[in-house]
């Protein structure tokens, strides 16, 4: 018999990834593990790192603070109004761009540009907007007669807001895949709905909609992700504030972690976070996902 | 040339056994068609003859030579895929040289190689398209043309003309047993449509279930299929079937159809007396009488015409039975009497 | 439909209008209240500022070279470096992987995608404190090799999912290049990849992009070092500096980057599906 047999599935699947792996172990798995180590300890950052067992306490410390429960309120306000906005204005755009028109090219490549802006340059510029000095919307309003400062970097809206650029920064995105969706519906379908005699909104609810519920399903789950993991954006453009109105989850981690140097209640903190994510996408899945799988 | 054979060949996947205890051989030169419905077990088969899947146990000889856990390359094979699948990235020509990378040839040889098969499957003008450029004809010829361009000693064709028109697949099927004869390499084809195996093969391999049913010449499969599922597969119109049993009141042999009074008499002596069986036959195998001297009694539920003949469609016991006939004369929900020729019928 | 788009447009385009006009103004414009639309008088001069070199407007009036230029300069130089480092990493890594789950069956496959999802999903945040106490310990702080590690935490699993999703669409072609005499791992390297080549470049400009825009680890980790990137170099404008025509003019030159690649790339990005993976 000849020597030269080939490998199965699983040995060639091992050898391709068992490097990667263990590089996703090193980079991805042990720093997880360190995280819930460090938890466990009362961390002091003072002549060089020194950890202390303290058990669940930082745990508990957590959740009978108030800061985190006003944080995860501001979160989850944030995430809802976020994922809201961003999946509305995407279906929007792809709506729009679906028709036929000139220039096709150069105007979804101008659409796209939001999404292609970092987040914390979104945040520099949307600071500028909200501001009541420098504002659009202080502009705007002397346009059409005002005088007054209409500042959005209050304690009313600031989250609102934030929940806007989110949206600006993530919907060209979603409505780019949307797109590709829509484009797939045959024309045929729109011409039957023409015979039943559909209403615009009829045809957009019984023809248009139903094929892209999966991807409208899977954005959600992206952009609650991407909102309750978003910091960079908070940072610039609001810097949690004011006073501690838009401090998010992410944002109340980041000022114990590296403004107090409490990395220990921190990655404590961190792990209700990553709670949260994962519950929302797992809850999400259970309502909805499940049925739109078959 | 080769000689394929397959011993005990088993392939699982998980738990599922796509193929099961397999025992079949291909001889020299042969055009060999396994037939099945999908997931019968019959790409797999042809994968592991390939090379493409190591078999879960069994072996495979290739001129009497093991090959079971040889390399696709190693064991000469060529293969058509579903589709007539090409590298989409690189134009006929280069498809067709891939084929031949890892040979000892020379570049003129190639060349030499590459031209021929070229001209016998009248592809010259195509060489420089890519394969998303091609009509699904053009395609079908340059994979061909890929495939014999080694000069293998087993040629495997996994359904390449399943997703072309019916025209198309008809021209296609002439000039592919054509080449097969022309360069006698030992064939294996694999197909679900029993029209493709009945008009290609010199044998065919029914399979179901990750088993070979029966293998047979066309002619053999058709007249004598061994079981009930080969007997429904092949042939269109298919096959009628009534479920009943045989009994024996006076002297004479009557099979008696389930859930009905009627009774057909037989003209054999029979054995199984009082056992559940299932009689079939043919559609051709029927005819339409007027007098009393008749079978059943049927009501007319569609009409087929097909120029030539009509098939005419009856609904009987929850089930359909299908009776051709030239007379164009009937409607739909006439009553007609037939008459089962008994010398063709069989039994299961 | 037209009105639909033009207010699209105009949508899009405002905010980034807005804020990027500063960079063509004095500072004694940017004040001004109430802000307007259309300023006049809009020149260069901040991006001759922020590299380092004085600029006089057509009215006589001299703009400073701004005392961040160096940091800008050594930020723009190592963001590259690092994003380009960082995306040869990634890709190097990735595409084996991608294809290991996109065209390979083999048992805990559907587990270790989930780990994969799940990395998608850990906020930066909490992966920073781990690494920043592993780094104080290692040394690694204000390190380039220590950011271009954690770029990759975010860059891999992100760009592995959408990998994951074009390879799925690819025909079988292992199989053609298996008859062919290829090897598992050569039809890999000289078959598969060729194929699907245009979604791996489309890959690697996203984990750059990523790594050009990361901004929260850069914040911690290398934040007034040598190994400073450019968005924490421009930061700096922000907080300590403040100077908005700088930050304007250094915000629009790092946008630039981007901005080419999803303007070229914008009809690609719907190919990469990062729905697929989740079917």
């Amino acid at each position: 018999m000849r020597q030269n047999k080939e490998i199965s599935d699983l040995k060639f699947a091992l050898f391709m990834s068992l490097p990667v792996i263990f590089f996703l172990i090193f980079v991805v798995i042990y720093p997880l593990a360190y995280a819930f180590w460090m938890s466990l300890h009362k961390v002091s950052m003072f002549g060089g790192l020194k950890f202390k067992f303290i058990g669940f306490s930082n745990y508990l410390k957590v959740v009978t603070n108030e800061k985190f429960w006003d944080a995860l309120f501001v979160s989850i306000r944030f995430t809802i109004e976020s994922t809201i906005l961003t999946l509305l204005l995407g279906l929007l755009i792809a709506l729009i761009l679906s028709k036929p028109f000139k220039y096709k090219t150069l105007i979804r490549s101008m659409i796209i540009i939001p999404w292609s802006i970092s987040l914390y340059g979104c945040g520099i510029m949307w600071a500028q907007i909200g501001r009541g000095q420098t504002g659009l919307f202080t502009a705007i309003y002397h346009l059409f007669g005002g005088d007054d400062k209409v500042n959005l970097i209050g304690k009313n809206y600031v989250i609102e807001l934030l929940a806007l650029g989110n949206a600006w920064n993530l919907s060209p995105l979603v409505a780019f895949f949307l797109l590709s969706n829509i484009s797939t519906i045959p024309k045929r379908l729109y011409d039957l709905a023409d015979i039943d005699k559909m209403s615009n909104f009829e045809k957009f609810w019984n023809v248009t909609f139903p094929p892209l519920r999966f991807t409208i399903f899977v954005f959600t789950c992206i952009t609650i992700v991407m909102s309750l993991k978003l910091h960079d954006f908070i940072f610039t453009l609001s810097q949690g504030g004011p006073g501690r109105v838009s401090s998010t989850l992410t944002y109340e981690i980041y000022k114990l972690s590296f403004k107090n140097m409490q990395l220990g209640f921190g990655s404590a903190m961190s792990f209700y976070l990553l709670f949260l994510i994962v519950g929302s996408t797992l809850m999400l899945y259970w309502l909805w996902g499940r049925r739109l799988e078959k | 040339m080769a000689k394929i054979e397959l011993k005990n060949l088993t392939k699982q996947f998980g738990d599922k056994f796509a193929v099961k205890d397999q025992n079949l051989i291909v001889n020299q030169g042969e055009f060999l068609i396994l037939l099945g419905p999908s997931g019968c077990g019959k790409t797999t088969t042809l994968n592991c003859i390939a090379g493409l899947e190591i078999p879960s146990s069994g072996e495979i000889f290739f001129n009497n030579n093991d090959v079971t856990n040889d390399p696709p390359h190693s064991r000469n094979v060529a293969m058509v895929f579903q589709s007539a699948l090409l590298y989409p990235h690189l134009n006929c020509k280069q498809n067709i040289l891939m084929s031949l990378k890892k040979t000892n040839l020379s570049d003129d040889q190639k060349e030499q190689r590459i031209s021929e098969s070229a001209s016998i499957l009248n592809i010259k003008e195509l060489m420089h398209k890519k394969p998303h450029q091609l009509s699904g004809g053009e395609r079908q010829r340059v994979a061909t043309a890929k495939a014999i361009v080694r000069q293998p000693d087993v040629f495997l064709l996994d359904e390449p003309m399943a997703a072309l028109d019916a025209a198309l697949r008809q021209t296609l099927r002439s000039e592919l047993v054509n080449l097969q004869k022309k360069l006698n390499t030992t064939t294996v084809f694999v197909t679900h449509d029993q029209v493709e195996a009945m008009t290609m093969g010199d044998r065919i391999a029914v399979m179901n279930d990750g088993k070979v049913e029966q293998i047979g010449t066309p002619i053999e499969i058709y007249n004598k299929p061994k079981t009930k599922f080969v007997a429904g597969f092949v042939g269109s119109p298919p096959m009628n079937f009534l479920n009943g049993k045989i009994t024996n009141k006076d002297g004479n042999y009557l099979f008696e159809v389930n859930s009905t009074m009627d009774n057909i008499l037989l003209n054999k002596d029979m054995k199984d007396i009082n056992n559940y069986r299932t009689l079939a036959f043919r559609p051709q195998h029927a005819s339409i009488v007027n007098d009393n001297n008749y079978d059943l009694e049927l009501k007319i539920y569609g009409i087929e015409n097909l120029g030539k003949e009509l098939i005419i469609i009856c609904e009987y016991n929850n089930d359909k039975i299908r009776i051709i006939t030239e007379n164009p004369n009937y409607k739909i929900n006439d009553l007609i009497k037939i008459k089962i020729n008994k010398n063709k019928i069989l039994f299961f | 439909m037209y009105l639909g788009l033009f207010v699209l447009l105009i949508w899009t385009l405002t905010p980034i209008y807005w804020y990027l006009k500063l960079a063509f103004l004095t500072p004694n414009n940017i004040n001004i209240f109430p802000p307007v639309f259309l300023p006049d008088d809009m020149h260069f001069g901040a991006f001759f500022n922020i590299f380092g070199y004085d600029y006089t407007t057509a009215d006589n009036i001299l703009l400073p070279a701004s005392g961040q230029a160096s940091q800008v300069i050594r930020g723009l130089l190592n963001s590259l470096f690092v994003s380009i480092i960082s995306t040869i990493i990634t890709m190097i890594v990735i595409v084996p992987l991608a294809y290991t789950f996109s065209r390979l069956t083999f048992r805990f496959k559907t587990a270790l995608l989930l780990t994969i999802l799940l990395s998608v999903a850990l906020p930066p945040i909490s992966t920073l404190i781990p690494f920043f106490a592993m780094y104080v310990k290692l040394g690694l702080t204000g390190t380039k090799f220590g950011l271009i590690i954690v770029t990759l935490t975010i860059t891999i699993p992100f760009v592995t999912w959408m990998l994951i999703g074009y390879f799925r669409n690819i025909p079988p072609i292992e199989k053609l290049g298996r008859i062919d005499g290829y090897g598992r791992f050569e039809t890999f390297l000289k078959v598969f990849i060729p194929v699907s080549k245009n979604g791996i470049l489309v890959a690697a400009v996203i984990s750059f992009i990523f790594s050009w825009n990361e901004f929260t680890y850069a914040s911690i980790l290398v934040n007034g070092t040598k190994a400073v990137t450019f968005p924490t170099s421009i930061s700096s404008f922000l907080f300590q500096h403040p100077h908005p025509q700088h930050l304007s003019a250094s915000l629009f030159l790092g946008m630039i980057p981007p901005f080419i690649v999803a303007v070229f790339l914008q009809r690609y990005i719907s190919e990469m599906n990062i729905v697929d993976p989740l079917r």
